[in-house]
């Protein structure tokens, strides 16, 4: 599936965060738009400040936590990292997810062969 | 509970906004900075990459206000920034603020006080023992016809009392005049209130003859006698009649007022037919006995009613305690003082409501004026 640019949703910004933790581990937010860059091919457009916010929010629920620390390049930046109940909160949104996109792609077939 | 933590947090964070700003602040130009940094990397120029990385980033002030709704309490911090404005507004206008503060001072403390009295009076329950088993007899009986129910009634024990006799009490200095009840033997068993010395009356103490006694109140035994624990057993000379000091009650004992000085058994003498069927018709008070209901005692009082009647010397008008009736105690005490409570009671809230239209019409007069 190849979308043209998309606009990120809400819950699936946090998904991907989540997921971007889970693989990288501890990272701050200039690191974490630029994995998601990477990863998604820079076809996801991502209005990086919508991040904080998200960030936020994710530590809010307690699936995230912050801890300021020093960067790669010495400067002092804030480093995110998965909760262990943000690992689990992962595993149910990606299963959701799962659910909900097979549900999708077999309507999808249903309404074209018919 | 997700929603309840996350509640928690937004309070907290109220407290610290400042440092909060600071260190977004800080986040968001370092990231700012890390981008501009890349595009420098690439071959822009310094200027071309500044922008660009503005650009890559979003709006810096957008994501700062998008985190800040996040962050807070956006209810709570409104309501803040109102409060202050309104406060401000009336500061600005002192003699609006003046007269409307007063009108509504008025119209609040005027339904304050109220209600106070009428929570006192009609809400609070008796401060005695299983105050939910006292009823009222809703009549009133002369001697002979108490001493019979208190022998005929089953389901409840009954006691009699009579205000307004008032006593002598001489041979103590100054002679003076005392506030006395008189009561049948049982009042103080059947309201199940202790003395506070001695013993309340005992049963037959109300008889002729055996009715020598005397209980005193608190302030009574405080003001007149020293309170000199030693008085009990001794005689005083109430109306020139020599009674014993049986007891003295509790300070906060105010039956039936709190003006009763000296509680009197009631001399019950059924030879003397004037006073013991036609003299004081007293109201009757009465406690449930073990297993019966409040409907089978008025049931039995009903009964008994239409027996008593042969009990006279003399017919009794027939309408006599007409509709007699068993009540709990609190509403039967204060039956006629109840409804003229309720009547002050919706008087000052209409003057309360008074109070807020007059308040309003200020307010809409300056409004009125100000557009002008």
């Amino acid at each position: 599936m190849s979308p043209p640019r998309g606009e990120v949703l809400q819950g699936t910004l946090d998904l991907i965060v989540l997921k971007t933790l889970d693989t990288v581990g501890p990272l701050h937010g200039y690191g974490i738009a630029v994995r998601i860059g990477q990863v998604s091919k820079n076809l996801l457009k991502l209005n990086q400040g919508t991040l904080y916010p998200a960030l936020l929010r994710l530590e809010q629920r307690g699936w995230v936590a912050s801890k300021w620390g020093v960067s790669e390049n010495n400067r002092r930046a804030r480093f995110y990292s998965l909760t262990k109940r943000g690992k689990k909160q992962l595993a149910t949104e990606k299963e959701s997810w799962e659910r909900m996109s097979s549900l999708i792609s077999r309507l999808l077939a249903v309404a074209e062969s018919s | 509970m997700d929603a309840l933590r996350i509640f928690w947090k937004r309070l907290a964070s109220l407290l610290h906004k400042n440092r909060s700003d600071a260190q977004l602040d800080e986040e968001l130009r370092a990231h700012v900075d890390a981008l501009m940094e890349e595009n420098i990397r690439r071959g822009m120029t310094p200027e071309e990459a500044r922008y660009a990385a503005r650009r890559e980033f979003g709006g810096i002030e957008q994501t700062k206000e998008l985190y800040r709704k996040q962050r807070g309490l956006p209810f709570f911090e409104t309501l803040l920034q109102d409060l202050r404005f309104g406060a401000r507004l009336l500061a600005k206008n002192p003699s609006y603020t003046t007269v409307a503060v007063l009108t509504l001072a008025l119209g609040i403390g005027a339904n304050t006080a109220i209600f106070s009295l009428v929570n006192g009076i009609l809400l609070e329950p008796l401060p005695y023992p299983q105050a939910d088993k006292l009823v009222s007899v809703t009549g009133s009986y002369p001697r002979g016809a108490f001493v019979a129910m208190r022998e005929q009634v089953h389901s409840l024990d009954v006691a009699a009392y009579a205000e307004g006799h008032d006593f002598n009490l001489s041979g103590r200095g100054d002679p003076v005049r005392l506030t006395g009840t008189l009561v049948s033997a049982e009042l103080f068993s059947v309201l199940g209130a202790k003395p506070e010395l001695g013993r309340a009356f005992l049963p037959g103490e109300d008889l002729a003859g055996q009715d020598q006694y005397v209980i005193l109140s608190r302030d009574l035994w405080r003001e007149r006698f020293g309170s000199d624990p030693g008085i009990i057993g001794r005689p005083i000379d109430l109306d020139g009649k020599s009674r014993e000091v049986v007891g003295v009650m509790p300070a906060d004992f105010r039956f039936p007022s709190a003006k009763t000085q000296v509680w009197i058994p009631l001399h019950n003498d059924a030879r003397d037919a004037t006073s013991y069927w036609a003299s004081d018709f007293m109201p009757v008070i009465g406690r449930l006995r073990a297993g019966s209901t409040i409907s089978q005692a008025r049931a039995e009082v009903r009964l008994f009613q239409r027996r008593v009647f042969s009990l006279f010397p003399w017919p009794m008008p027939t309408d006599w305690n007409a509709d007699i009736s068993v009540v709990p105690l609190q509403s039967g005490m204060v039956a006629d003082v109840r409804l003229r409570l309720l009547m002050l009671l919706g008087a000052v809230v209409f003057v309360l409501l008074i109070a807020c239209a007059n308040v309003a019409n200020l307010t809409l007069s300056r409004a009125a004026m100000r557009e002008k």
